[in-house]
């Protein structure tokens, strides 16, 4: 037994360690950003409730789970977007009472929280279950890796996702903001690229070519989402 | 109530500033006297000073839930007797009707309703007698009632709990460690809880000895008695603190009248009892308890049902030890199951539901009961992860298929 402890820890600490750093300098230090962690987190929860009546319902589409993440990926970014106007117009209907601009829910920090509950839970729900598998006895492989077992790839996969989801949470709140269709429409492909790339795995293709690729894009969506947000990368290299 | 007081002296200061004194009733009442510019204002003081005040207690109170639910989790997770099923599985008296004894009605939903109405009942005579004896001021006798209960809980389900924990680590301790471990934490429980001690102590052991509570029901209740005990009391909670009559709203009444705090042992309270008591200048309408009140019944056994109650002011938020039990439960129970994503649809769907339970609060301001809405989103979501959310997760973590 002990001996499986460290997989384990090793395989959360992939998973979930971006997420918890990112939790801490962020959302943790004031309430209403937990609360709004907690909600989006919710909102993440209600588009998988979807999907899955979906899938329960249209018996065909048990089979083909290609079908079900296209019905999984159109709710999660339909209900992304009724999320971001919800907050938008709570923070309204509180600027409107107080004539002092409240930053309540507003900037892209929340953004960047609203992301994040979005992308823990969908790692949580994806991933918990196999991970609490990896402090047991055995081990599990996928068909296409004989090498790489499914909790390291799944925590590979697990954080790329946590970390795309914050980009597309700024993203999207930018595209609504802005009124950028593009902006919206290139979110909602590049999350469904995404998880088609995941389908290698069902397919019997090692997963390593799908975490490559979603780390190639994760790459370029930050670099971008960083740009657009007029980050500066210069105080990172600052001496203090 | 202090809600609204503590807003009108906001609003009060606001207008001083503007050299324009109102009495804070006038602004809400007689607002034809008033510049239409400081109407907008006033409630400017008031909303800003509930927005920051809401979301701090919210958080308040979220902490310690998440870490109860946490705790029961882990606990049930960890030590095997609490999930297993295969000894002769004994359950408590309250629930005559299980199939280990042999008197079942031959429905498991009616086995289940007698027993949830026995519970039910029992629970209800409970507040009642509770109530009668505050309202007579048998004070003595309630101390005593609740310092029993909380004594049994922290001596006996400690060594019980430690015992499994020994068992599953396989880790060799003898009697004589065991029972010093056990009478220095139950003594300290026993002191911080119904005497005094550092706030966090205080807080610590009512989340400690709610947990054990909600571990109590999950192992001696049988399944389905379970869900409709805790649909019934979700229920019940609502008309406990709502009706005019009820008993929960009885005995927060007579607290608040009396200016007196509810038992300690009774309430989760997110600032110490006592400052309340002493800040507060005006001694009517300072303090609102809430109501709560769990009484627990020797062995035990189902006793507590607790109440909630929370009102969000610069005093801090109060909720009943019985929404702490109550939300575990429901969590644990999800922890039974094996399944990971049914434990975190009901944990995030309880803790929504909480927020919204304290957004009502913020709005109408007054003891509401924080079961019904977190229950019932809970086992909504508790019913569509198992048998929707479940399988179709389980199918893409086999494939690895990532949404």
């Amino acid at each position: 037994m002990a001996v499986n402890w460290l997989p384990f820890i090793g395989c959360l600490s992939i998973a979930f360690g971006p997420s918890v750093t990112l939790f801490l300098c962020t959302a943790a230090k004031e309430a209403q950003g937990v609360i709004l962690l907690i909600t989006s987190a919710f909102f993440w929860l209600l588009s998988l409730l979807l999907t899955s009546l979906v899938w329960l319902a249209v018996v065909p589409l048990r089979k083909h789970l290609a079908l079900t993440l296209v019905f999984s990926v159109l709710f999660q970014e339909a209900l992304r977007v009724v999320f971001v106007l919800l907050v938008k117009k709570t923070d309204v209907a509180l600027s409107r009472i107080s004539r002092e601009t409240t930053d309540l829910f507003h900037g892209p920090r929340y953004s960047v929280i609203a992301g994040l509950g979005y992308g823990v839970m969908s790692a949580m729900f994806m991933y918990v279950n196999v991970l609490s598998e990896a402090s047991g006895p055995g081990t599990y492989y996928t068909p296409g890796s004989p090498s790489m077992p499914i909790f390291v790839s799944g925590a590979l996969q697990a954080s790329v996702m946590t970390g795309l989801h914050v980009c597309w949470g700024l993203l999207c709140s930018e595209g609504l903001e802005k009124r950028s269709w593009p902006l919206l429409a290139s979110v909602t492909l590049s999350h469904m690229l995404v998880s088609c790339l995941t389908l290698m795995n069902e397919a019997g293709i090692s997963p390593i070519y799908a975490i490559v690729c979603s780390y190639l894009i994760l790459a370029v969506i930050g670099t971008f989402t960083f740009k657009r947000f007029g980050g500066n990368i210069k105080p990172f290299f600052k001496i203090q | 109530m202090s809600g609204i007081r503590m807003s009108s002296v906001a609003v009060t200061a606001e207008n001083c500033e503007n050299g324009e004194p109102q009495a804070p009733e006038e602004s809400h009442q007689g607002q034809a006297n008033i510049p239409e510019i400081v109407e907008p204002e006033d409630d400017d003081a008031e909303e800003q000073e509930m927005l920051k005040y809401g979301a701090k207690h919210v958080m308040m109170l979220i902490v310690p839930v998440s870490l109860c639910m946490i705790i029961v989790i882990f606990a049930i997770r960890i030590i095997t007797m609490y999930d297993q099923v295969s000894q002769p599985q004994v359950y408590l008296v309250y629930t005559p009707f299980n199939d280990q004894t042999k008197k079942t009605t031959g429905s498991p939903i009616s086995d289940a309703v007698l027993n949830m109405l026995i519970v039910l009942g029992l629970v209800i005579f409970m507040t009642c007698v509770l109530v009668l004896l505050y309202k007579y001021r048998c004070y003595k006798v309630i101390e005593g009632w609740l310092f029993l209960s909380s004594l049994i809980l922290l001596f006996m389900f400690t060594g019980l709990n430690l015992h499994e924990i020994v068992m599953r680590f396989n880790f060799a301790m003898d009697y004589i460690t065991i029972s010093l471990i056990v009478w220095n934490f139950g003594v300290m429980g026993i002191i911080s809880v119904h005497w005094k001690g550092p706030l966090i102590v205080q807080q610590g052991y009512l989340l400690i000895i709610s947990a054990m509570m909600a571990l109590v029901f999950i192992k001696y209740l049988p399944e389905w008695t379970l869900w409709f005990i805790l649909g019934g009391i979700a229920v019940y909670d609502l008309f406990a603190v709502l009706c005019p009559k009820g008993p929960l709203r009885i005995l927060v009444e007579t607290a608040e009248e009396r200016n007196e705090p509810i038992f300690p042992s009774l309430i989760y309270s997110s600032t110490m009892m006592w400052t309340i008591t002493m800040a507060e200048g005006d001694p009517v309408s300072s303090y609102n308890p809430l109501n709560s009140s769990s009484s627990s019944s020797a062995q035990g056994s189902p006793p507590a049902r607790p109440q909630p109650e929370m009102e969000p002011e610069e005093q801090g938020v109060k909720l009943g030890l019985g929404d702490f039990i109550f939300y575990s439960v429901l969590v644990g129970k999800a922890a039974t199951a094996d399944d990971w994503n049914t434990v975190m649809a009901c944990f995030v769907a309880i803790l929504i539901g909480l927020c919204l339970t304290l957004l009502i609060l913020a709005i109408v301001k007054k003891a509401l009961p924080a079961l019904p809405i977190s229950i019932f989103v809970g086992i909504i979501f508790y019913v569509c992860t198992r048998w929707c959310i479940k399988p179709m997760c389980d199918q893409m973590a086999l494939s690895q298929v990532y949404v």
